[in-house]
């Protein structure tokens, strides 16, 4: 009888992986490409109740001095976007560039848009309990991430209690402290 | 018997090409400190000393495990004016981080010849955000937003005349409306001026 050679015994299981996970990838490649493709003609407003007008008032600029500056999230290469007067500027044909121009009404819309985002079924589902607590509001990245209840790669960038966590806080739970909003966007 | 030899050894072959590709991938060094470093170009004349690579991003070596043996905290390179790159000699920089700490008050935060300035991580070790100022003969600049996380002025604001990304970034760091009044270095191991390179 002849013998196999020791090399082809030992990688048989191998090759047995190997094109088992040929196949899987091809399987998977296929299912992919079968799917069809997003066709809706308009978008779906995700986040219809956390109000756009209060955080227009005063929240807004909370996130632009509290998280927007250049070296966090005021840079094209991080979620979580955020535009602002000192910061990432909306590409401008008027000479708007960081430190030159205030925040213009296109960059408070994308923050917005970038804040809402960031977790909306999640934000949907808190806006929709009542009423909300700032327990809940705790569990949604927008805070757990700067409270660095989650990791968050820029350290903590808010404290629970102070001026600007409590203006987004009283945002988030229905009744956004326009005061408290102010407090949190003046230099510390 | 011989049969069963043979098979271990060869199990025993694989296992250690194994083990070997895994060792090989785990000493890779990591890809994007390597291309951070490489982006940074050739090094200064002499360097490097504490007069090199004025204007670029200190920390992408001298941090914890980068390719330099020191950790700087904060550091950077202060500018005369808007329109030069010729580093500002003997400007105070001012810090105070989230604690309301700051460097030692015996060992004053100032630039050199070339403008670079440095904190070691062991003379102070910030909490972000910091507040920071500059000052010289009674000038005196103060950043408007604060530094969120960056240990390097350079990381946001470019020496590059013009600025590349006009929108995304900040020029570089001048403390003057245009030329030091007390004019430039005159002696320095390097040329304080990058704009004439």
């Amino acid at each position: 009888m002849r013998q196999r050679s020791g090399l082809g015994g030992a990688l048989k299981p191998f090759l047995y992986v190997l094109a088992i996970g040929a196949f899987a990838s091809l399987a998977g490649l296929a299912a992919s490409c079968a799917s069809s493709p997003d066709d809706s003609k308009e978008p779906k407003l995700v986040v219809e109740s956390a109000d756009p007008a209060a955080f227009r008032l005063g929240v807004e600029t909370v996130f632009e001095r509290r998280c927007g500056s250049l070296d966090c999230h005021g840079t094209t290469s991080r979620g979580l976007r955020i535009y602002s007067a000192n910061g990432l500027r909306i590409p401008n044909d008027v000479g708007n560039a960081p430190g030159i121009g205030a925040t213009t009404s296109d960059e408070i819309n994308a923050n917005y848009a970038a804040i809402v985002g960031l977790q909306p079924e999640k934000l949907n589902e808190f806006l929709a309990k009542t009423p909300r607590t700032a327990d809940d509001a705790y569990h949604l990245l927008l805070l757990s991430k700067p409270l660095q209840i989650e990791r968050h790669k820029g350290g903590a960038a808010l404290s629970k209690g102070e001026p600007a966590e409590q203006c987004i806080v009283t945002w988030l739970t229905g009744k956004a402290d326009q005061a408290l909003c102010v407090k949190g966007s003046t230099a510390p | 018997m011989i049969r069963s030899r043979s098979k271990r050894s060869t199990q025993l072959a694989i296992a250690f090409v194994l083990g070997a590709g895994v060792l090989a991938i785990s000493c890779t060094p990591d890809p994007v400190q390597h291309d951070a470093v490489k982006a940074l170009g050739k090094e200064t004349p002499g360097g490097p000393n504490e007069f090199h690579r004025p204007g670029q991003p200190c920390g992408t070596c001298h941090q914890d495990g980068g390719n330099a043996s020191s950790d700087f905290s904060v550091a950077g390179t202060i500018f005369a004016g808007p329109d030069n790159l010729i580093g500002v000699e003997g400007a105070r920089i001012d810090l105070v981080d989230a604690n309301g700490t700051s460097p030692p008050i015996n060992q004053p935060v100032l630039t050199n010849c070339v403008g670079n300035f440095f904190v070691r991580r062991g003379d102070w070790d910030p909490a972000f955000p910091i507040a920071v100022r500059i000052q010289k003969g009674g000038v005196t600049r103060t950043m408007r937003s604060q530094i969120s996380r960056a240990a390097s002025c350079a990381d946001c604001h470019k020496a590059q005349l013009p600025p590349a990304d006009p929108f995304g970034t900040v020029p570089h760091i001048y403390l003057f409306s245009d030329q030091d009044p007390a004019g430039k270095a005159k002696t320095c191991a390097s040329d304080p001026d990058l704009g004439a390179h």
